[in-house]
């Protein structure tokens, strides 16, 4: 494509101006050289909504390999309301730099290296009404600097070592506050549709007749037990959802064979001469026993 | 709302801002992310854009991503959701009862009664069937609406209506909506995926998530959970990192060579711009696809360890992760192909039910928990119903299939600044139509584009000579009562 580029050089420091200019409409009243730090850094500096003064700061996408010495630069932005440092590499240590970013509503620390040393300088962010610690290093003494917020009404602790007293104590400080630690699988009551009946469920034999066996239908996954009762080996045929007969095999008498079906398929059966005896269409239960009953001749 | 599409790429605007060689070697300076974020162009007036970077929203958004649990089919609201009492003990009654469904316009009918028993959960006391043992668990988190309304009791056109706000195909759907308005905060995946039942694609295919009139950059993507999960995706054996990026390369200058004589062209963009999304994607898609990240704790959370709800539960999983991210919206299919294969049951309801109940209660249920448990439900928005609900009396002489019903339905909506554990609105005694505080599909949009910070009514694309919105040209309110 270049070759259709022809003018070229004088253009240059004219762009360069209206690059200066674009900075400074795109993002005011925030520093220039903490923007472009944060953004080298992978990170994200975004406006909330329009027309508002209130800025949301990432690092969890792009910017994980953000550390301690990097959130130097998220200190010296103006009205940040949010925050989330999900997954980067920062510990508590690097905290001390959030402890004047009282305009912080919304702070995501979670799964990051963060510890007890240095939860202190959360306590003084007033405004905070939600706290992620999930997956962090956190304890009871933790929590205890968070009495002072009194806003914060979400604080996530799951896969942390607080402990149910130290929950407890938080939430008789921070009464509106709806702290989540997660679900205990063991206590979610178990289900109470029973699809897998552990006997295997008797399935209808329909004796062969002048009328002919349905196509089957699509249905669910399923196992059947076939049972040769009579005293000739029998063919076992699947009716297609085109209708179109398929061999599964032959079974001797006495046999059985455990075969892989769906629900609402039919199983026509017939002798070595390919005479149809009968058919099963199997229902939903995940284990189903298909008995061919002797022929009375 | 984003002004006019004007197609012009960083490129472009450099060749005809009149720099040559220099120009460019300074913007490959400047990198990517630079003009991408830019507003306006050089001229410092004409709007300049990367169609999917991050937009400020019109408000605070509740939510960053809203994941939709297409129940595809459309699902029986009086034997999940909606307890008509007035309906047990009545099985196989005629009652008169105005109904309009595939079979046409009927008077009277036959009463199917619900074949489960509803029991009460949660602090709110809703009453659930036992079609969801696991997710009636999570009703303190879940707001009901049980006054759904739609256009049309045909699977096409309603399809269409539940994805784009109307019956005729053409229009963006939700996902593209979102994108639209909001662009995406990860450059590496698409904005708006769709995941789809493994037995196959819903009735018109990529209609449900095709951009419409949009550029074609806001289609929706299928992804798979499992295998390779965008497909065509991979480079072709035999050849490096560094030849692939030759060829893109090269291709890249043939295409925007060709670009340059056809300006304007949207889908030409798009699709050049696809290249380098594809390419992006060959590290990223299999990373997010990856679940031998997570633990067994939460494979089992999410039903994975069940053969029947193995496959919707990997694809909730995905979602989840998919969420973390930074994917706009999730679409996710339960139920596909045709007759049972879906919430379809013109048949047996109870077989019908309790395949796509059991396949998909721990999933969602699992999701939920999961989310919320990580601090993602805050700003997640999770959508819950089909493209209508089904009616009370029987479709036939015999058996307990129900027909289609758009006059009343359910959804239900959770997180994402949804108020938990209400219902709003209600049906009649057998649940035949919306009775109290009627709600149209363009309500439902309506709300969801709002808790992610978008004006339904100010949220407009220009074209065919009017300024187009998903809740369609004369607006819609959100539903303030569920709102938090």
């Amino acid at each position: 494509m270049y070759r259709y580029l022809t003018s070229a050089a004088p253009a240059i420091p004219i762009l360069l101006l209206v690059v200066a200019s674009f900075d400074s409409r795109l993002q005011a009243g925030q520093p220039a050289d903490a923007l472009a730090a944060i953004k080298k850094l992978g990170g994200s500096v975004r406006l909330l909504r329009d027309n508002a003064n209130e800025w949301e700061v990432e690092f969890h996408l792009q910017g994980r390999e953000l550390t301690d010495k990097g959130l130097t630069h998220v200190a010296a932005l103006n009205n940040v309301v949010s925050l989330n440092l999900r997954d980067t590499k920062i510990t508590g240590a690097g905290l001390v730099h959030l402890k004047n970013l009282t305009t912080l509503r919304s702070l995501h620390l979670e799964r990051t290296k963060v510890g007890d040393d240095g939860i202190e300088n959360l306590a003084g962010l007033v405004n905070l009404e939600y706290l992620n610690l999930y997956g962090t290093n956190v304890t009871d003494k933790s929590l205890e600097h968070l009495t002072r917020l009194k806003k914060l009404n979400r604080l996530y602790v799951w896969e942390t070592k607080v402990t149910d007293a130290g929950v407890a104590k938080l939430a008789k400080a921070l009464p509106e506050s709806r702290i989540v630690r997660g679900v205990d699988l063991a206590k979610l009551p178990a289900t109470t549709i029973k699809t897998a009946s552990k006997a295997p469920v008797l399935q209808k034999w329909i004796a062969a007749s002048d009328e002919k066996p349905p196509k089957s239908k699509l249905g669910v996954n399923i196992s059947v037990v076939f049972e040769n009762k009579t005293s000739i080996p029998v063919k076992l045929f699947w009716i297609s959802y085109g209708g179109e007969l398929k061999q599964y095999g032959e079974l001797a008498p006495g046999a059985m064979r455990r075969q892989n079906s769906y629900s609402l398929a039919t199983w026509l059966i017939t002798d070595g001469n390919d005479t149809p005896l009968g058919y099963f269409i199997t229902t939903a239960d995940q284990e189903a026993l298909a008995v061919i009953p002797n022929q009375k001749k | 709302m984003q002004g006019d599409f004007c197609g012009r790429t960083r490129r472009e605007f450099l060749w005809e801002s009149g720099c040559g060689f220099g120009a460019v070697a300074l913007s490959a300076l400047l990198g990517e992310d630079f003009f991408g974020s830019q507003q306006v162009r050089a001229d410092g007036v004409t709007p300049f854009h990367n169609p999917l970077a991050p937009r400020p929203p019109h408000f605070e958004p509740k939510a960053r991503s809203v994941i939709f649990l297409f129940m595809y089919g459309g699902p029986s609201h009086m034997d999940t959701f909606d307890y008509k009492p007035a309906m047990y003990g009545r099985d196989n009654q005629t009652v008169e009862v105005r109904t309009f469904g595939r079979g046409g316009h009927r008077n009277q009918g036959r009463i199917v009664e619900p074949r489960w028993r509803f029991r009460q959960y949660g602090e709110c006391g809703k009453r659930v069937s036992d079609l969801f043992p696991y997710l009636a668990q999570r009703v303190d988190d879940i707001a009901f609406l049980h006054s759904m309304t739609a256009d049309s009791p045909i699977h096409g056109s309603a399809m269409l209506m539940m994805n784009s706000g109307r019956i005729l195909s053409g229009h963006p759907a939700l996902g593209s909506w979102v994108n639209y308005g909001l662009g995406t905060v990860n450059q590496d995946l698409p904005g708006f995926v769709v995941m789809l039942d493994p037995r196959g694609g819903p009735i018109s295919g990529a209609r449900n998530w095709t951009s419409g009139y949009m550029p074609a950059y806001y289609e929706g993507t299928v992804m798979r959970s499992q295998g390779t999960a965008i497909l065509n995706l991979d480079r072709p054996g035999g050849m490096s990192a560094t030849s692939q990026r030759q060829v893109l390369d090269a291709l890249r200058d043939y295409n925007d060579t060709h670009r340059m004589t056809r300006p304007g062209n949207s889908a030409l963009n798009a699709r050049i711009a696809g290249y380098e999304l594809a390419y992006r994607m060959q590290s990223a898609a299999p990373e997010a696809v990856d679940l031998t990240q997570e633990t067994n704790e939460t494979r089992q959370l999410y039903g994975m360890d069940e053969s029947r709800s193995e496959a919707f539960g990997r694809q909730c999983l995905l979602a989840r992760r998919l969420v973390e991210r930074g994917v706009r919206c999730i679409q996710i299919y339960s139920g596909g192909n045709h007759n049972d294969a879906n919430w379809d049951a013109h048949g047996d309801l109870a077989h019908n039910h309790n395949l796509h109940a059991g396949e998909t209660d721990k999933p969602i249920a699992g999701l939920l928990t999961d989310l919320k448990r990580r601090g993602l439900l805050d700003s997640t928005l999770v959508v819950w119903g089909g493209e209508f609900g089904r009616q009370p009396t029987a479709e036939y002489a015999r058996g307990t299939g129900r027909d289609h019903n758009s006059y009343g339905f359910t959804m239900w909506l959770a997180g994402g600044g949804i108020r938990g554990g209400v219902s709003v609105g209600a049906t009649d005694e057998l649940g035949s139509a919306a009775v109290e505080r009627p709600f149209h599909v363009k309500h439902l949009h309506a709300t969801i584009l709002r808790q992610l910070g978008l004006d339904p009514n100010r949220l407009s694309y220009f074209h065919g000579g009017l300024d187009q919105k998903l809740v369609g040209v004369e607006g819609a309110e959100p539903i303030r009562e569920i709102i938090a």
